[in-house]
């Protein structure tokens, strides 16, 4: 249950896109943005999945976590191994390399070091690199947003968590 | 924390900074300035408030940029 009534104030604002349509231009404007980073394709559906999934663990964000992105391809051991705060063994060298630095965005942002990232650099290119930078703090403040509101946990196995033009989850 | 820039600028001739950088991406740039730059323009909370919390967090996470 969350704290706030819908924009009608028929019913409370429990699912995190009726909470934010209380500022409906914020709304399209946040939707366009986060819609964007799984329309775009920059960064491979999975890779965007792990991340998201694993700042959920961290921020304690079971609302983020029940979310499934289907088409994503995770395993359903891959989620109940993020779900439970760890990295799945079964993770690519990449994959591993840009969780660590997604794992230190949310409470140790200044531990990211110089290594890591030009690691990353290498491996996504300055494109890549800047998309995940976009995406990682977007994941952990969406999180955040969800935690505050107190956005009540709804298991879905959704499309894709965002669109531009379709649900925001 | 590094305070060098640890990506290139996307903007031949132009330093790296914030908004070089980012433009590497510039369909998310642009769509991060118009809800950032929303954010700012609207009215519901008042100008005082969001750069008394701005800064507040620019403290917080110790982010001298």
């Amino acid at each position: 249950m969350g704290w706030l009534a819908s924009r009608d104030d028929s019913v409370t604002a429990g699912d995190f896109e009726s909470v934010l349509d209380l500022c409906p231009d914020l709304l399209e404007r946040y939707r366009g943005f986060y819609g964007a980073i799984w329309d775009e394709g920059i960064l491979p559906a999975r890779l965007l999945e792990l991340c998201r999934l694993r700042i959920a663990g961290l921020t304690g964000c079971e609302a983020e976590g029940v979310i499934a992105h289907s088409g994503s391809g995770l395993t359903i051991l891959e989620r109940s191994s993020l779900a439970q705060g760890d990295i799945p063994d079964s993770v690519t060298d990449l994959e591993r390399s840009v969780l660590e630095v997604a794992s230190k965005v949310p409470f140790e942002i200044h531990g990211v070091g110089d290594e890591e990232i030009a690691v990353l650099r290498q491996r996504l290119g300055d494109d890549g690199l800047v998309a995940l930078m976009f995406a990682l703090p977007l994941f952990d403040a969406t999180c955040r947003l969800r935690l505050v509101f107190e956005v009540a946990p709804e298991a879905r196995d959704v499309d894709r968590p965002a669109s531009r033009t379709g649900a925001l989850y | 924390m590094s305070t060098t820039a640890r990506v290139s600028s996307a903007i031949p001739g132009k330093p790296a900074d914030f908004g070089t950088v980012i433009a590497h991406q510039p369909e998310l740039a642009s769509r991060f300035a118009d809800l950032y730059a929303h954010f700012w323009q609207q009215g519901r909370v008042s100008q005082r408030i969001k750069e008394i919390t701005r800064i507040r967090n620019a403290r917080i996470t110790d982010c001298g940029f």
